[in-house]
């Protein structure tokens, strides 16, 4: 049976060019939940077969009353691999790509937003929504979210492609969606509780069928949600639509439209080493300001002992200033006593960032494929995203 | 393209702290300086930074009288407080995340939030000052030292140093000097306007004004927040009101 006769009343619908279109596009799904088992289910019934699929969670019992594509038998394996082996099983497509990988997205490299051609979010964090939102911003990728609550389906489509265009955070606020932290130094106490919220398998599939519809008509070049959020209230058969507006102050936004360069390094390389090549190549004076300081080291609050700290602040528990001898000692209500290495910045002319400077990026959380914004000293151009 | 950190929310910070160094009662007490950026050299908080880039560390240098014990007060008393700030305590002034704090002085303080030489609680400080952000910040660390009532009244007296609480209380809850802190700065002149620089779409002013205050009387402040609607339909500008009770 060719291709063309599953599709032939498809075709009869959106015609014979969409349909190549849905052939070669590359579709990123981040969240392979019960929402993002729906509108893989409904794409890949549609003819889609390029997919790379995100989500490091397994699969729980309580999963399977909303999810299509994981049975009794996938508790416990891993959603990303389980649903991609699903779907290549059921894919019409006549060479798929499918590809699951059992990984956070902060994790891995972010050249993958650049290897696909669409974004869908599927999660259920703020976190994750806002970092997925802010790289779509900046290499302006297509990108489709969908929530949902008991009988309440939110769904919004940011195309991405003008500068005036509005994001998620437009949306949801710039508020800070770093993890709670003290008021005073010390580290965060505990992440914002993951609750189990409260769904329907009718809101997912609503959620998976609005989603895949949009990403037809975008295909069409008929997009109905340009920069909108709709929100359907299926108890009441209820509609709202809102126009999303740009803030000023959006800090996605500030990143658009930049420069994109290709680095000769890679992560195992320093600081030092990028900003010489871009001297070198680009003629460009960069440097790094990243948005919280980067713990590198605390002494142990109890013996002093060097703890190697490596990551964000807000990423940081504050039980983490005690090392695994000493993690009985700790009490919340103990302030900060002993020294820590941090940094903001990193300039090549400030000679108190050498140390920072000749570290490996993978030090700072840089990966494989990766992607680093990078700010410019002295030019109308302020930053240049560099591919590692 | 416009950074709206740096240029907007940093710059208003710099030029804050810069306006607190000026004060005549501040400057008795308190210096400010900061890391430059671009070179990494001190500089006084008078001076401009390298490039335009504001900075984000701040040195602090704190000469108040303390005391050491019941009844024993010393003058030499020096601390020195390092303050790194970042965008989530810039655009979210209200939020728990206070700014990055090292503290150190040349002995410890008899002071209820004061553990030791180089511990002093400055979450209190910030639970005060977030909503008005880095120069508020510095003030309360320095009303915390001079164990100001702003900063130290609270129903529990005994934090850090039980004895030291029960002893402010016992002195009638007075601050060590009596110093006139400028709390109501931020309020001077007229108010702050926050533009973002070059921007390609039509922005939307908006600018804070404190109205009249003192002919308000003394049982409420009134502050107009007047929004300038770039494309607002009518010519008329959009105007709310917040009236806000004092001693709340």
């Amino acid at each position: 049976m060719s291709n063309s006769d599953f599709f032939a009343r498809q075709t009869l619908v959106l015609g014979e060019e969409v349909g190549d279109v849905i052939r070669n596009t590359r579709i990123l799904v981040i969240g392979v939940g019960a929402g993002g088992n729906e509108l893989l289910k409904n794409l890949i019934l549609m003819g889609f077969g390029n997919f790379t699929l995100v989500d490091f969670d397994p699969i729980e019992n309580t999963n399977l009353s909303r999810t299509t594509l994981f049975t009794k038998k996938d508790i416990g394996k891993s959603k990303a691999l389980v649903a991609a082996e699903r779907l290549i099983e059921m894919c019409l497509h006549d060479s798929p790509n499918i590809v699951g990988l059992d990984v956070k997205i902060q994790d891995i490299g972010r050249q993958i937003f650049i290897n696909h051609d669409l974004v869908v979010c599927c999660v259920d964090t703020k976190n994750a929504r806002v970092y997925i939102n802010d790289w779509c911003v900046r290499l302006k990728k297509p990108f489709f979210e969908m929530g949902f609550e008991k009988f309440v389906v939110q769904i919004s489509f940011f195309p991405n492609q003008s500068i005036s265009d509005p994001c998620l955070r437009d949306l949801i606020g710039n508020t800070p969606i770093s993890g709670r932290r003290q008021s005073c130094s010390k580290l965060k106490m505990f992440d914002t509780q993951l609750q189990h919220i409260p769904t329907i398998q009718v809101a997912a599939a609503l959620a998976g069928v609005f989603i895949a519809t949009e990403i037809i008509l975008f295909l069409k070049g008929e997009s109905r949600l340009n920069n909108k959020m709709m929100q359907y209230a299926a108890q009441y058969h209820r509609v709202l639509e809102i126009d999303i507006e740009q803030s000023d102050q959006c800090s996605a936004h500030n990143s658009h439209e930049l420069p994109i360069i290709s680095s000769k390094l890679n992560y195992t390389n320093t600081f030092k080493e990028l900003f010489e090549e871009l001297k070198n190549d680009q003629n460009l004076e960069c440097y790094i300001s990243w948005p919280e300081e980067f713990i590198y080291q605390v002494e142990c609050e109890k013996c002093k002992k060097e703890i190697f700290i490596k990551k964000f602040k807000s990423e940081v528990f504050d039980h983490e200033r005690w090392c695994s001898d000493c993690r009985w000692a700790y009490t919340e209500d103990h302030p900060v006593t002993s020294k820590w290495s941090i940094n903001k910045s990193l300039f090549l002319t400030n000679e108190k960032h050498t140390f920072f400077l000749n570290l490996p990026m993978s030090e700072f959380g840089v990966v494989n494929k990766d992607i680093i914004e990078v700010f410019v000293l002295n030019d109308e151009i302020q930053k240049v995203l560099v591919l590692i | 393209m416009s950074n709206f950190y740096n240029d907007t929310l940093l710059k208003e910070e710099f030029k804050l702290l810069q306006q607190v160094q000026r004060d005549r009662e501040v400057s008795k007490y308190i210096t400010i300086s900061y890391e430059d950026q671009v070179t990494g050299a001190e500089r006084q908080i008078s001076l401009a930074p390298s490039n335009d880039l504001y900075p984000e560390k701040f040195f602090v240098k704190y000469r108040l009288p303390v005391y050491i014990a019941r009844g024993q007060k010393r003058n030499d008393y020096e601390a020195n407080a390092e303050i790194t700030i970042n965008q989530e305590v810039l655009k979210s002034k209200s939020s728990d995340n206070g700014p990055h704090t090292v503290y150190s002085a040349n002995f410890v303080a008899f002071n209820k939030h004061i553990l030791e030489k180089n511990t002093i609680c400055n979450g209190n400080a910030w639970q005060i000052a977030k909503d008005h952000g880095l120069w508020y910040y510095i003030l309360a660390l320095g009303a915390m030292i001079n164990q100001d009532s702003i900063v130290t009244d609270e129903r529990s007296n005994s934090h850090f140093n039980p004895d030291a609480g029960a002893y402010w209380v016992e002195r009638g809850r007075r601050p060590v000097t009596p110093i006139n802190w400028p709390w109501d700065m931020g309020l001077r002149g007229g108010g702050i306007s926050i533009l973002p620089t070059t921007v390609s779409h039509q922005p939307s002013p908006i600018t804070i004004k404190k109205v009249d205050t003192e002919k308000q009387g003394s049982v409420v402040n009134k502050i107009s927040i007047v929004k300038k609607g770039s494309e607002s339909l009518s010519n008329e500008p959009k105007k709310i009101s917040i009236i806000k009770k004092q001693n709340e």
